[in-house]
């Protein structure tokens, strides 16, 4: 009934209180203008002579409500067509419910929108209709109530002439009956239950059973059952709710399926998440879903015969009642139940017999070819069997005779290669052969010296074989070239013979075997300090190494009383060792863990000792080198090398062993040796009062005049001229320093004896620094670490330099400020006196803006460091321009490549794991779409965040499961 | 003293066969190994190079005898595919020996499509003419040599209208057709199960929900997308869009997202339950995307485009990872990716199917572990130094006939300068008077429910 209340019948005339709804009336609006309307601007404008109301006219107002009052309305009313004013007078008369008030309240509403009328009114509606019916028009409402039941196209005056009577008629039926307010409710509901069309009867009430029935009146008791029938009919009646019309009921339903489906397909989620989740997808088959035979009887059940052979091989089965493995059942049946006959059995037996013959003459025969053995096995074997033999008698100890006798031959063998030399190549023809050398292409001769090194290799072996047994069980393999010296020493001084080599080390670095070494060097070697550190460590090892030739020489004496044989060493061996172990420790620097290793080679340790002082001397020569050229004399700074640690082991460092072997300095100065005797010596010379000091510190001079010894012509604090060698001050390196000046000039060649002891001699000095009656008057100890350093670094500024190298880096980097104030000569007259104020200003300008930019610079607080903010544009190629995609920071990115990808980097598992591709696909597998399945969706779903280690969603046939994949 | 020896086993250190490779001991020590980062960009580099240089993914032409309009792949077999031409011919491929097996003769008109029953065993096909044939598919003999022969249709349905595709259901014996509405057939049925119309406009595709195989959306000259539920036997939603698409596909592995070719050069993938916002819009095309077809690893879908290529999109990428072209390849009206997801097929106006490998400097056939090692370790290079600008260089490098490369500048001119004209309309407003839809919004009109 409300769809039509916008609609507003064109033959209905505009109510003067309805204009405003009409002209938004969309069927109004479309109506075409009136001709005067259109045609109105058609001339040109031209004067109005019309009279017209003055300008200050004011027209009475009249307030709307007291304009046509109630009392008006009762007087004027009828005379407006239609009016509500006489109608409701009859409408308060006809109906009981409509009072005064409620009649006004009525009018009032007629224009808002009719859905909330009351069900009062839409009857009044009717009777409106029937009264106006008289006069001959419709009024709006009768419009309304109408096309509300009608259909919406154009229905003639007759149609609705009908409605109106057919609503009239049902009046006239329903009048008075008590059961009218009941109706009204009902109808209030009502929609069409039809399609809408022309010929459709207007639905404008219902006819009720009940209606019906009061229409009898008094003859209703007529009916008899039948009015029962009809009440239960209309008690029972609930008329079956009208389908909405089509297209908003296929909307509803569209909408109710949209969202159904959304929520159903959003069960995939989980799915789609782990899926996006796993760094890798596998898609592989189901290969537990392909059926195959892995059995015998199986394959052999499935088996047809196809080609040519099998058909026949099969055809040959069948003949032969093989076929099947009932066939063969029934045939060994068959078999067994035959009897046989005693030719048969004979023939058997003959059979077996002859098996058996053949059996046994081919395993005599094979035990005959396994006795027979090559000769190499004889030999073998044999040595093996007088080895157990040797064995054995050394542990029973019966046997003693036949133990010795072997010894014997052993011992034999041994002298008999001692004296021939076969085993050394160093026979005349031996060494001339390998001096030969690389074009020795005699095989013979190859031969020959190759047997010879492997007969010296063998009888090293034998030599070696008791030690080994005796010494140290727990030895497996031994290294020949320690053994090599052995063999030259005599056969029972295994351990002897090899500390001689230390022997013979510490004696080379008395005698400074490799001082000649020395190249020319300079830079950081040249340095004081350096110089001094390397002598102290010098000094120390030379000590060591005196040390160790007064024990060697205690040792001998000692060991002359006694008789001679390796075993007899075995006891001091450890000892001395032990006795050792500070000289190796001074010397290698870093060997403190050889006290753990009790067994360390004596001679490695030498070989070691040897390597580093030769090392030392290297050095040392190098640096005095430098030192004569250059006569430069700069105090040392022990710390900066102290610093240094490495190969070389600082001079601090060794503060223990120091002590310790000023000890045996003592100790060897007491016993009567070769060695004891030079320190002596060198006391003397070292100690000597030295002139130097008392040399004075300035002397002044104009001009440089020649070198001078211990000083340096430089202009100092005091002005210029000589001033006294750092280094001269102190007043032991100096006479050091002066004694091998001395040395290397008068002998080129290489250090004389007197010098290095003189370098023994001042190390253990300085070693026994502690003790007052050897510490010298004067000594480094008196500057401070300050001073020193001071003096090292006396001419060179270099906080100065490295501001001055950074300010011109800075410079070089700011942006370049160029314009007319700036450039000289630009923008200003020729000869102009003073600067014009703009120019100042640009070039004020110009100078903040480079102080801006030198004050944003990263390193602009840094005092000591420059960073470089040129842009550099072959790293440009190495970096991004911008921040990739899915990282939320610089930092975020760099860390997610810092780990590398390559094998070199990575363990095999990591690097599979790390290059493992997004997806993986076996070949040849049809990946089917995935399918849904509550178990995997609960599975993906309960899937943590971050698994352990790179999982993998293995897709098979369609579902997902999670785990690792082996590739 | 003790000496400890190496010891090493012979096991080890011999090999069995000449072709077996030697253990390599590696020292995984850093300090063994400096300048990790400038020896690896290198080799990412190098990669990147290589991977262009073997990048040769042209593999196959099956010709026809006219314009190919639709392609259909088995979803059982491997090696089956199916393509329909303008001439009402529809031939099946023994893909593998690249020979034609069958000519499936009987439509009067052109066809429209096909499809492949799930079973692989039979494939219906919709002609213009009206009219849609049930055709058996028979596997491919293993012996070799040309086996082509001709078939004619098993069983006949005729539409109401001329029929414009079809797309065959993913579990069941039914099929469905674009054209007048949809209409959704059954293999035992002469009438049609279901028939949806929506609109009065003729419906140019339909696919199947691979995942949800009662799903299926269909796209329309009216510009629109529509969603219907077999369940229901009810439309479900329709999206209008400013332009007109030309084909869908639904993600096999994410059952709610499908992408849409449309007529503007792009492509745009929807979540279906999210309709008033694409989830990505796929540029690269410079003229219109006539299909698109998803790689049954749901990670990439392949489109082929009125502007004679074929590109190859990941789910997510804005813009293509790979182009196909070649010099005579016209119009492509067709494309489909494999079942394997390794090759992809795509047919065009010049009478060719033509088989494209989908990785372009994949190496075919057996590889050994270690040549998959490398391989992968190169992609994972590439992949990690993908951002930097030389590597990103090489790897972007495509070469396109002059016609695409030309249309490209137009087009990013255009762009561009519509772009300006946007910026300096914002520029000269009242602040927030210019209201800028996102790309994934501007084409969108309404979603009718």
């Amino acid at each position: 009934m409300a769809k039509a209340g916008n609609w507003r019948g064109p033959r209905a005339p505009p109510k003067s209180n309805r204009e405003r709804e009409v002209e938004n009336d969309v069927f109004e609006a479309e109506d075409s203008e009136p001709e005067e309307e259109r045609l109105k601007n058609k001339y040109d404008r031209v004067d109005n002579y019309e009279y017209e109301m003055p300008s200050d006219f004011e027209d009475e107002e009249i307030d709307e409500d007291t304009a046509f009052t109630a009392e008006d309305n009762a007087l004027y009313g009828h005379m407006f067509e239609g009016g509500p004013s006489g109608e409701e007078g009859e409408e308060g008369e006809t109906t009981d419910d409509g009072s005064d008030a409620d009649g006004s309240d009525a009018d009032i509403n007629l224009d808002s929108d009719e859905e909330d009328a009351q069900s009062g009114h839409e009857l009044d509606d009717v009777f409106d209709a029937s009264s106006s019916e008289e006069e001959g028009k419709e009024s709006d409402d009768d419009v309304e109530a109408g096309t509300a039941r009608g259909s919406g196209s154009g229905s003639g005056q007759e149609d609705e002439e009908d409605d109106t009577a057919h609503a009239a008629l049902l009046a006239a039926v329903t009048e008075g009956a008590p059961g009218k307010k009941g109706r009204k409710e009902r109808r209030a509901v009502v929609t069409e239950a039809y399609p809408e069309a022309e010929h459709n009867m207007p639905n404008a009430g219902d006819l009720s059973v009940s209606d019906l029935l009061q229409g009898l009146g008094n003859a209703q008791t007529k009916l008899g059952k039948a009015r029962k029938t009809l009440l239960r009919m209309e008690a029972k009646e609930s008329a079956v709710a009208p389908p909405l019309p089509g297209l908003i009921r296929q909307r509803l339903e569209r909408k109710a399926g949209y969202e159904a489906a959304s929520k159903d397909v959003s069960k995939w989620r989980p799915l789609v998440k782990a899926n996006a989740a796993a760094p890798t997808i596998h898609f592989t088959s189901d290969k537990a879903a392909v059926h195959t035979t892995t059995t015998v009887a199986g394959l052999v059940d499935k088996h047809a015969p196809v080609t040519g052979m099998e058909a026949e091989v099969a055809a040959m089965l069948a003949r032969a009642g093989a076929h099947s493995d009932r066939a063969l059942a029934e045939s060994e049946q068959a078999l067994a139940a035959r009897e046989l006959t005693i030719e048969e059995l004979r023939e058997r037996q003959n059979r077996l017999a002859k098996t058996r013959a053949l059996l046994y003459y081919h395993e005599a025969k094979a035990k005959r070819l396994k006795k027979i053995k090559s000769k190499e096995y004889r030999r073998q074997m044999k040595r093996a069997d007088r080895r157990k033999a040797d064995k054995l008698g050394a542990e029973e100890g019966g046997d003693a005779a036949e133990a010795l006798v072997a010894a014997e031959e052993a011992e034999f063998a041994r002298a008999k290669e001692r004296l021939t030399l076969k085993h050394r190549n160093t026979s005349r023809w031996a060494r001339r052969a390998l001096k030969r050398g690389a074009n020795l292409t005699d095989d013979a001769t190859r031969a020959a010296l190759a047997e010879q090194l492997q007969l010296g290799q063998e009888l090293r072996r034998k030599v070696e074989r008791p030690d080994r047994g005796g010494a140290d069980g727990s030895d497996v393999s031994t290294s020949a070239s320690d053994e090599e010296e052995d063999s030259e020493e005599e056969g029972g001084e295994g351990r002897p013979a090899r500390r001689s080599k230390l022997h013979r080390t510490a004696l080379d670095i008395l005698e400074g075997g490799g001082d000649e070494a020395g190249a020319e060097a300079g830079g950081l070697l040249a340095l004081p300090f350096m110089k001094r550190a390397r002598e102290k460590q010098r000094a120390a090892a030379l000590q060591a190494a005196e040390r160790v030739l007064a024990e060697e020489e205690g040792r001998k004496a000692e060991g002359r009383a006694r008789t001679s044989g390796r075993l007899q060493f075995s006891g001091d061996g450890g000892a001395a060792a032990a006795s050792v172990r500070p000289v190796a420790a001074i010397a290698a620097g870093e060997d403190s863990d050889l006290e753990s290793d009790e067994d360390e080679d004596v001679e490695a340790k030498a070989a070691r000792l040897a390597r580093h002082l030769s090392a030392e001397r290297r050095e040392e020569g190098v640096a005095q080198a430098a030192a004569e050229t250059a006569d430069v004399r700069e105090p040392a700074t022990v710390q900066g090398r102290a610093g240094g640690g490495g190969g070389d082991p600082p001079a601090a460092g060794s503060a223990q062993p120091r002590q310790h072997s000023s000890a045996g300095f003592v100790a060897v100065a007491a016993g009567a040796g070769r060695a004891s005797t030079r320190p002596a010596v060198e006391r003397d010379d070292l100690f000597a009062p030295s002139t130097s000091a008392a040399a004075k510190t300035f002397l002044p001079s104009g001009s440089f005049a020649g070198a001078r010894k211990g000083y340096t012509f430089k202009k100092g604090p005091q002005g210029v001229g000589y001033y006294i060698d750092a280094a001269g001050e102190v007043p032991a390196p100096k006479a050091k320093g002066q004694v091998q000046q001395k040395r290397q000039q008068g002998q080129q060649t290489g250090p004389t004896k007197k010098a290095r002891s003189g370098d023994a001699g001042r190390a253990a000095q300085e070693a026994e620094l502690g003790d007052d009656s050897l510490k010298p008057a004067e000594s480094a100890a008196a500057y401070t670490q300050d001073d020193l350093i001071r003096m090292a670094f006396a001419n060179d500024d270099v906080a100065a330099e490295f501001a001055a190298e950074k300010a011109s880096e800075v410079e070089a980097e700011l942006p370049k400020v160029e314009g007319v104030g700036t450039l000289p000569g630009w923008g200003n007259w020729a000869g102009a006196q003073r600067e014009p104020a703009w120019m100042a200003a640009a070039r004020r300008k110009a100078e903040q803006q480079r102080a801006a930019a030198a004050a944003a610079r990263k390193d602009a607080k840094m005092q000591y460091v420059i960073l470089s903010e040129r842009w550099d544009k072959a790293a440009a190629k190495y970096r991004t321009a911008t921040l990739p995609f899915p990282y939320d920071s610089k930092e975020t990115y760099e860390r997610a490549r810092r780990q590398p990808l390559g094998k070199e980097y990575n363990t095999d598992a990591s690097f599979r794991d790390l290059t493992r591709p997004a997806v993986v696909k076996d070949a040849g597998v049809v990946i089917e779409p995935l399918r849904y399945t509550p178990d995997a969706a609960a599975a993906a779903a309960a899937a943590p965040k971050r698994a352990a280690k790179m999982p993998v969603n293995n897709v098979v046939g369609g579902r997902m499961s999670q785990g690792r994949l082996a590739k | 003293m003790k000496v400890k020896v190496i010891n090493r086993s012979e096991e080890a250190c011999t090999r069995t066969r000449s072709q077996d490779v030697l253990k390599v001991h590696r020292n995984l020590d850093p300090a063994l190994h400096p300048f990790e980062k400038a020896k690896e960009y290198t080799r990412a580099l190098n990669a990147a190079k290589l991977d262009r240089l073997f990048a040769r993914p042209f593999l196959a032409a099956f010709p026809h005898t006219d314009g190919i309009t639709c392609l259909a792949r088995s979803p059982a077999r491997l090696n089956c595919l199916l393509s329909g031409t303008a001439d009402g011919e529809v031939r099946l491929w023994d893909v593998a020996a690249r020979r034609c097996l069958r000519r499936l003769v009987g439509h009067a008109g052109a066809v429209t499509g096909v499809a492949v029953a799930p079973s692989g065993d039979v494939a219906v096909s919709a002609g213009a003419d009206g009219t849609a044939r049930l055709w058996r598919v028979p596997f491919a003999p293993f012996a070799g040599g040309p086996v082509e022969r001709d078939a004619s249709p098993v069983l006949q349905w005729t539409a109401r209208g001329g029929l414009r595709g079809v797309d065959h259901h993913w579990a069941r014996s039914q099929f469905a057709t674009a054209g007048v509405g949809v209409c959704v057939w059954d293999h035992a049925r002469s009438d049609p199960v279901h028939a949806f119309e929506w609109g009065a406009d003729t419906v140019a595709s339909v696919r199947f929900n691979p995942a949800e195989p009662d799903l299926l959306a269909s796209v329309g000259g009216d510009r629109s997308v529509a969603l219907y539920d077999l369940r229901s036997a009810t439309p479900l939603r329709k999206l209008v869009m400013q332009t007109k698409s030309n084909a869908l596909a639904w993600n096999p592995m994410e059952a709610f997202h499908f992408t849409l070719a449309s007529d503007d050069c792009n492509l745009y993938t929807y979540d279906m339950r999210r309709l008033d916002v694409a989830r990505c819009v796929h540029q690269d095309f410079v003229s219109a995307v006539m299909d698109v077809d998803y790689s049954p690893t749901g990670r990439e879908f392949v489109a082929g485009g009125y502007d004679r290529s074929l590109r190859i999109f990941a789910k997510h990428g804005g813009h293509s990872r790979e182009v196909y072209t070649t010099k005579r390849q016209q119009r492509v009206f067709a494309v489909r990716f494999s079942g394997d997801g390794t090759y992809v097929f795509s047919g065009s106006d010049d009478m060719n199917v033509r088989v494209w490998k989908a990785q372009a400097s994949q190496q075919l056939g057996v590889t050994l572990p270690r040549e998959r090692q490398k391989a992968a370790y190169g992609a994972a290079l590439i992949e990690r130094h993908k951002h930097l600008p030389e590597v990103r260089r090489v790897v972007g490098n495509r070469r396109t006939p002059t016609a695409i490369y030309k249309a490209t500048k137009t087009r990013r001119a255009v762009m561009d300068a519509e772009r300006r004209k946007l910026k300096n309309r914002i520029a000269h407003s009242k602040p927030g008077s210019v209201v800028v839809k996102p790309a994934r919004r501007r084409k969108i009109v309404e979603e009718l429910e």
